[in-house]
């Protein structure tokens, strides 16, 4: 029999509902639309804010930060696609870290509802399947601007032929696992905070507990790994398109 | 709970199949990555650009500085060198020299003192002949007079008488010339 205390708690955990509206014969979620302009304002706060201190003599904390993200990403992009790098390139990349690791900080902020109203919108496909569509489209183009026909050709010509198909495949797989891999790992952190939430009442003092260290664990480990291997793959992506078959 | 109401409708969608709001979050996405782009990213990336230089400049001079050094202490111990060869030269010079002027001074005193030798012995000659000459003549007197007073006649008026006695005294003379230059 199970015990009156535990039956009042709600044992249904929600995925992937959203408070939403119709709009135009298409649905929105508002909890996602508003926590991305939320996080895109964080982002570009922050940036500016470092931008205007910046100074090439001895720079602060932030712009310690900054630098050395961006730096990294300059790196990397230097490594993945070498000559003639487009000037747009590094800002995507470091765009992408700032942006994804602001909104999954958002997780930090509890909202006390369920499903969570402030939780992180890269738990939501919406966003990780725009941010991956730029991606992708940026890859392609660019891609196509240093080979031509051949960048759909050495798919076709790659030796030995079991690469082909393999290759094929890659193009849906790789932006297909960048998607599902940042939004499961998000999604995950809010099922967990759901998950911690149904523990009895009468452990309450345990929920506290779990749910904070839950949060510490998800936004200082999970949010910036999840972050970097987003930028670090979409630039990888990017010498992928760009590398020429030898 | 009245947000179940809510989400009811949602309920039959697949939460990993986008919907509208994909058309949103792409236009926020590419509206902050622009605006980052152009306006952000440039002036941060100035400042690492910047700051790089001023170090890869500072790293220059300093091994500016460190080569200007070495040259320097090369240049010194250079410098030393040649002056103690300098210094061994003159010292060696000087002391050619001092041998040279000393030797010179003694072959000039060497000789200055064959001249005042020379000069010496030919004065000691003309004064010998000189008083050789003299004593001939005194002798010839003496000799005279003592002949006069053993014989105690005047033989001055005899020319015989005093051939004799010149005769005499030629013989004494020559013998004194014989003694005295030893051949």
């Amino acid at each position: 029999m199970i015990h009156p205390l535990l039956a009042r708690v709600p044992a249904d955990i929600t995925v992937g509902d959203h408070p939403h509206f119709k709009f135009i014969g298409l649905t929105f979620n508002s909890d996602t639309m508003y926590t991305t302009v939320i996080a895109a304002a964080l982002t570009v706060g922050f940036l500016l804010y470092v931008a205007r201190r910046a100074s090439s003599g001895v720079p602060g904390r932030t712009q310690i930060i900054t630098e050395l993200v961006v730096t990294q990403t300059r790196q990397y992009v230097e490594e993945a696609v070498g000559h003639e790098v487009p000037g747009w390139l590094v800002p995507l990349g470091a765009t992408l870290f700032f942006f994804i690791l602001f909104c999954n900080w958002l997780a930090w902020i509890p909202s006390g509802h369920s499903p969570e109203r402030l939780g992180p919108p890269t738990a939501d496909v919406n966003l990780i399947y725009a941010l991956t569509a730029t991606v992708v489209i940026l890859y392609t183009y660019l891609g196509v601007k240093r080979k031509g026909f051949r960048y759909v050709g050495d798919w076709l010509t790659a030796k030995p032929a079991i690469r082909r198909p393999i290759l094929i495949l890659e193009q849906v797989v790789n932006p297909l696992s960048l998607s599902l891999r940042l939004f499961g790992n998000i999604f995950a952190g809010g099922i967990m905070l759901a998950v911690i939430a149904l523990l009895p009442v009468y452990l309450f003092p345990l929920y506290g507990l779990a749910d904070f260290g839950w949060r510490l664990f998800d936004s200082g480990l999970i949010a910036p790994i999840q972050a970097f291997i987003y930028s670090f793959l979409t630039i990888l992506y990017f010498g992928f398109a760009t590398a020429e078959e030898h | 709970m009245p947000h179940h109401a809510v989400v009811a409708a949602a309920k039959t969608n697949n939460f990993l199949i986008p919907n509208g709001t994909f058309i949103f979050e792409w236009i926020v996405f590419i509206l902050v990555l622009v605006f980052l782009a152009k306006k952000v990213f440039p002036v941060i990336v100035r400042a690492i650009d910047q700051r790089q230089a001023t170090i890869a400049k500072q790293f220059q001079d300093a091994e500016d500085a460190k080569a200007r050094l070495e040259k320097a202490e090369q240049d010194y111990a250079a410098a030393l060198a040649e002056t103690r060869r300098e210094a061994s030269r003159l010292r060696e010079q000087a002391q050619a020299e001092r041998a040279e002027i000393v030797e010179e001074a003694r072959s000039e005193a060497q000789t200055r003192v064959e001249e005042m030798l020379q000069t010496a012995e030919a004065r000691i000659a003309a004064e010998r002949q000189q008083a050789i000459l003299a004593l001939r003549g005194e002798i010839g007197e003496l000799a005279t007079t003592l002949a006069e007073r053993v014989v105690h006649d005047s033989l001055r008026e005899d020319a015989r008488q005093r051939k004799l006695v010149s005769d005499f005294i030629a013989g004494v003379g020559a013998a004194e010339l014989v003694e005295s230059e030893p051949s």
